[in-house]
């Protein structure tokens, strides 16, 4: 058979079998359009939150920017960004959790890691370096007969936010049975979310990403793996933490 | 011109976006229909890749082609919804309960409905890069991207399936010949 009668066919029969696409046009758009005004909302409610917060720290700003202009000068900026930030920040402070229903007030501890500072609560917690990752585990470790509990956090220099999401999709997709990706989300930190499950048993794994945009065409991917049972105690404290993770740009 | 809609869909225009979705959705919905096999999950396809864009396109790097960037999560949507509902039939399967075969005799169906069913009842591997070859209009280059896998295995796959719907139109036009 002539090849280019066959390409000619295909494509034919594809057109023909996908003819009736016309009348799903109109009904798909009205259904985007409201959640497309639903994010716009949400996207304008945070704005607003922001600036009223830059007003108020406007003089704090202007200290750390007079700081981090005297730092891009220097060879190793980027570090040097971290441990001078980290110098404003409070070396330990009280938060107050949610944890279970119940209100905890928790001391937590400064820890900077590859262009980052975070929060975390080392009475519960120890960060450890594994496989080229920050991870925050549990001081207390379970027996091997529950899964895996912690936060991982790598700074992928190479790689932005759009290249890794469909990555790390397709990995949770070969892994786990439900995957959704939330978009940017907010809270706890501002990202491009992803969650992952299978089945709906008290031990069964749950992985949600958190993907930060290092603002120099890199990300920092952030792993936060627990299981359902475990959701209300490891996962509001991870959630605390995760509120007070930040990034620090030298070039900004 | 695809370029300033972008930008201006990331400055927050809606017209801007409305014109993407107009440039946009008759391609997807075909893509959509013949990946799913069935409207309704379509719809739902489509209507989160749109979405997933407005939400994401803030993160989106403008100096890389956005229409494998779009397809790419197409294809992806498509991908979980069949295997939300399971709705991955391998070949075997299909041809048994295709009307390829089970209306064999009938002359009320036409060829190309004849070679469509010979495409959906190709495994995904190879479906899905038709798809995208023959209703797209991607380069072997682009498909390997979208999928995310390497060209050469993208070139084998298409091989494949293309030998398969060869065989298979041949068969339908000697049936045809043989019926009269």
């Amino acid at each position: 058979m002539d090849e280019r009668m066959l390409d000619g066919e295909i494509k034919k029969s594809l057109l023909k079998a996908t003819d009736d696409w016309l009348p799903l046009k109109k009904e798909i758009w009205n259904n985007i359009q409201d959640k497309v005004e639903y994010i716009d909302r949400t996207r304008a409610a945070v704005k607003k939150k922001k600036s009223r917060r830059k007003h108020v720290f406007s003089s704090i700003a202007l200290t750390a920017a007079a700081l981090i202009i005297v730092l891009v000068t220097s060879t190793n900026a980027g570090k040097a960004a971290v441990a001078r930030i980290k110098d404003l920040l409070l070396p330990e402070k009280n938060i107050v959790q949610d944890i279970e229903g119940q209100k905890e007030d928790t001391r937590v501890n400064l820890k900077e890691g590859s262009g980052y500072v975070i929060y975390i609560d080392e009475n519960n917690y120890q960060m450890i370096k594994q496989d080229g990752k920050d991870k925050i585990i549990p001081k207390n470790n379970l027996d091997s007969s529950f899964p895996e509990v912690y936060l991982a956090i790598q700074h992928v220099k190479d790689k932005t936010l759009l290249d890794m999401v469909p990555l790390i999709e397709e990995e949770l997709k070969a892994s786990f049975e439900y995957v959704d990706n939330y978009g940017t989300v907010e809270k706890p930190v501002k990202s491009i979310s992803l969650y992952a499950r299978s089945e709906l048993e008290p031990r069964a794994p749950i992985v949600t990403y958190y993907l930060v945009d290092d603002n120099q065409g890199g990300s920092y991917v952030i792993e936060q793996r627990l299981f359902l049972e475990a959701a209300e105690g490891h996962g509001a404290r991870f959630y605390h933490m995760l509120k007070e993770f930040k990034v620090i740009n030298p070039q900004e | 011109m695809e370029k300033e809609t972008i930008f201006r869909i990331k400055e927050g225009d809606k017209e801007a976006f409305e014109q993407l979705y107009n440039e946009y959705i008759e391609y997807a919905l075909r893509t959509a229909i013949a990946i799913t096999r069935n409207k309704p999950d379509a719809l739902d396809a489509v209507q989160e890749t749109f979405i997933r864009v407005y939400r994401n396109i803030i993160f989106y790097d403008e100096e890389r082609p956005f229409k494998p960037w779009f397809f790419r999560i197409l294809v992806n949507e498509c991908h979980r919804i069949m295997k939300k509902k399971s709705k991955v039939i391998f070949i075997d399967k299909y041809l048994a309960n295709s009307s390829m075969y089970s209306k064999e005799d009938s002359y009320s169906f036409e060829e190309y409905e004849d070679l469509y069913d010979a495409i959906q009842g190709l495994k995904d591997i190879n479906r899905i890069p038709i798809i995208l070859k023959y209703l797209d209009g991607f380069t072997e280059k682009e498909i390997a991207e979208i999928l995310d896998i390497n060209i050469n295995t993208l070139k084998s796959r298409l091989y494949k399936g293309r030998e398969r719907l060869k065989e298979a139109l041949l068969n339908i036009k000697e049936r045809r010949i043989k019926n009269g």
